[in-house]
């Protein structure tokens, strides 16, 4: 029987393992103090460098936040109780940084980023600072693009622009993540050919969980993989009951990633949801390391940790490649209360706010976004010229209604131009209502505001409005597809398809009206 | 005030004094005396941080070990910093004296531990590389430390130089842990 000669087999070993050839190492050490929960003091590492990261034993990787004169504190990324009081650290040399990348696309990872869906290793040999200087006035140029959310109540009222920081703030159980998820969702237009071919450029997305239970992050993974959007999202996860430093770094990571994209000309969306727990981790930590607690407990640079996160969204300028990164901060407000430390702080950083309501929310108005007092201060002159034709008239209606509203209750007493008011209005939120991952492109969504700012509703039964919005849409697509068409192409609603869809709308109103 | 800090400054005062009246070579090898007799001693180290022995007798006690074999400044020192009350912080003092005072006459403590004992030509021929790369003067202690297997492992500073197989083959086992190792 042949064999294989033994030094052949070493060869073999020797080139495979060619990684393995430095004989001798030069390191840094220091000597843990003590260690508890998740931080550990460290004497030594007397040339360590602010927020690098450091090795314990056990493959615990830790990251350095306080120097001190004669110690350094640092966090734990991994379980503390392995850490035991004289045990070595080592200096990896290397400032906290994550692997980017294309190849991050599709997968789930923690805020190291080190797979964490069982899909095998990730290689990228890119590595980039978590911690990153957001870019200064020269290199950003105005929002401009509009970054389609496929809500119409958003797309219309609050739009946002492709480099924006929305807020999306509410209550627990309004589906602030809904809006999130939904929003990446209908990105999946845009990578296909016929958005390309009508200069709508693909947005990447990213989505960070930050202290959520496991179970609902699989949950949105298994929602974007069904609906196909995992192919261009990342999910950056530290769940619950992963420790405060990882919760705490994970929307820098989760920015990181989507950086990489922005700086290469292309388009991203990154999801922070939510901030609020993020700031709870920072606190706890910050805590920890003794630093002195302020207003609620919180630290005092509570403000520059989401101010420096925000300020990394951007809209590059031509010179550096146009590419934008599009924030969608989450904040979980308590019973309302949007004049908290934390909800006060990032509505001041962010271009704006979607205000999620318990009460609409509850009435069966979904998404449950109070149109009133949500605002975008930026993405106005990112809209599409036809959606902000339709929408003007669409936001006078609804303040209109919104002021009458009270009235409704008395009934037979009002006078006709009031009860029209509230007729258009009653339908206008009817229409605004929309299930979850079920995204509207845009140009539908102007059509169907065009026909109920425009008389073409007032007719139907309020209950009829979501019936009639659907075969309208199937109608348009089967008899006169040009219009959805011109409106992507150009993105303008000229005299001539004004003209269209009347007679379109005219046809389709007296089909329906036999048919119910 | 952190220990660190006020070791600093005892220790800086010792040394300018020291040079102040020329006696700085004296100074350095009475402080180190009184060093390594910390280090042996565990019994007064835990006198000197005890609360509840008096300073007059601490500073007896450290009178009659010391008197005969140190000149008097470093004794004068002594008797100073248990005045002060500082005498559980003497160790650390002593430890930044020599720290600062190698800095001064640029050269390094090296520990450096092997498997086996050294034999003369080994431990020169460490030396003389060790001197060439850290570009101080060094001053070795040597140490036998079985866990390491072979090779020897040199520290000075922070700084850890190893050429040792525990060390080889701890990089080996992370080597042979990466996935596409697994998987083959």
């Amino acid at each position: 029987m042949a064999q294989v000669r033994p030094d052949e087999v070493s060869a073999i070993l020797r080139k495979q393992l060619s990684g393995f050839d430095n004989e001798v190492d030069v390191y840094d050490v220091g000597t843990v103090l003590s260690v508890g929960d998740g931080i550990a003091q460290v004497y030594g590492l007397s040339k360590v460098m602010a927020s690098e990261l450091v090795e314990f034993p056990n493959d615990i990787i830790g990251m350095v936040l306080n120097l001190d004169e004669d110690s350094v504190g640092c966090v734990l990324f991994g379980d503390s109780s392995l850490i035991k009081e004289g045990d070595t650290v080592k200096r990896t040399k290397r400032v906290a940084s994550i692997p980017v990348g294309e190849e991050f696309l599709g997968r789930v990872v923690s805020p190291l980023g080190i797979p964490i869906d069982g899909k095998g290793s990730i290689t990228s040999d890119k590595y980039l600072p978590i911690e990153r200087k957001a870019l200064g006035v020269v290199a950003r140029q105005p929002v401009t693009e509009p970054l389609q959310t496929g809500i119409a109540a958003v797309d219309a009222m609050i739009p946002i622009g492709r480099g924006q920081r929305e807020l999306i703030i509410g209550d627990r159980q309004t589906g602030k993540t809904a809006v999130a998820i939904d929003a990446i969702i209908n990105q999946k237009f845009t990578h296909t050919k016929e958005a390309q071919d009508n200069g709508v450029k693909p947005v990447y997305c990213v989505y960070v969980a930050i202290g959520q239970k496991a179970s609902t992050v699989a949950q949105v993974v298994n929602k974007l993989t069904e609906h196909g959007a995992m192919e261009y999202t990342t999910v950056v996860s530290a769940a619950a009951s992963d420790p405060a430093p990882l919760q705490y770094i994970a929307p820098y990571s989760g920015a990181t990633l989507a950086e990489f994209f922005r700086d290469n000309g292309k388009h991203s969306l990154v999801v922070y949801d939510d901030l609020s727990k993020q700031a709870v981790a920072y606190r706890e930590l910050s805590l920890l390391l003794r630093r002195p607690p302020g207003r609620e407990a919180y630290p005092g640079d509570i403000f520059y940790l989401h101010s420096r996160l925000l300020e990394r969204a951007s809209k590059l300028s031509d010179e550096l490649g146009g590419g934008s990164l599009t924030a969608l901060p989450i904040i979980e407000t308590q019973q309302g209360d949007v004049s908290a430390y934390i909800p006060t702080n990032v509505i001041s950083i962010t271009d704006g706010q979607i205000y999620l309501e318990p009460n609409l929310f509850n009435a069966g108005v979904r998404p449950a976004i109070n149109v009133g007092i949500s605002v975008s201060r930026v993405g106005g002159n990112a809209q599409i010229k036809a959606m902000k034709k339709v929408a003007g008239t669409l936001k006078l209606d609804l303040a209109q209604y919104r002021e009458l509203e009270a009235f409704a209750k008395f009934g037979s007493d009002l006078d006709q131009s009031t009860l029209r008011t509230l007729a258009k209005g009653e339908r206008l939120v009817e229409l605004l209502k929309q299930g979850q991952y079920a995204p509207v492109p845009v140009e539908k969504q102007v059509v169907s505001i065009f026909a109920a700012t425009n008389g073409f509703m007032d007719e139907i039964a309020v209950k009829d409005i979501k019936k009639f919005e659907k075969e309208l849409f199937e109608y348009i697509d089967l008899n006169k597809k040009e219009i959805f068409e011109v409106i992507t192409s150009s993105g303008v609603l000229t005299d001539d398809t004004v003209e269209k869809i009347k007679n379109v709308l005219t046809d389709f109103q007296s089909k329906f009206k036999k048919s119910v | 005030m952190s220990e660190f800090v006020i070791s600093t400054r005892y220790a800086n005062a010792l040394l300018s004094i020291s040079q102040e009246k020329n006696t700085f070579n004296e100074v350095y090898n009475d402080v180190s005396f009184v060093k390594n007799t910390l280090t042996g001693s565990k019994e007064l180290r835990n006198l000197l941080i005890n609360p509840i022995v008096s300073s007059n007798v601490k500073a007896g006690i450290l009178k009659e070990i010391f008197d005969s074999n140190i000149g008097s400044d470093v004794m004068n020192f002594l008797q100073f910093i248990v005045k002060k009350g500082r005498e559980n912080i003497l160790f650390d003092v002593c430890k930044r004296f020599e720290s600062l005072s190698n800095d001064k006459l640029n050269q390094v403590n090296v520990s450096i531990s092997s498997a086996v004992e050294l034999n003369l030509a080994q431990k020169e021929e460490i030396e003389t590389r060790l001197t060439s790369i850290i570009n101080k003067k060094v001053i070795p202690s040597y140490k036998i430390d079985a866990g390491i297997i072979g090779g020897f492992k040199a520290r000075y500073n922070d700084t850890v130089i190893d050429a040792s197989i525990q060390h080889q083959l701890e990089l080996l086992k992370k080597v042979l842990f990466q996935e596409d190792y697994l998987k083959n």
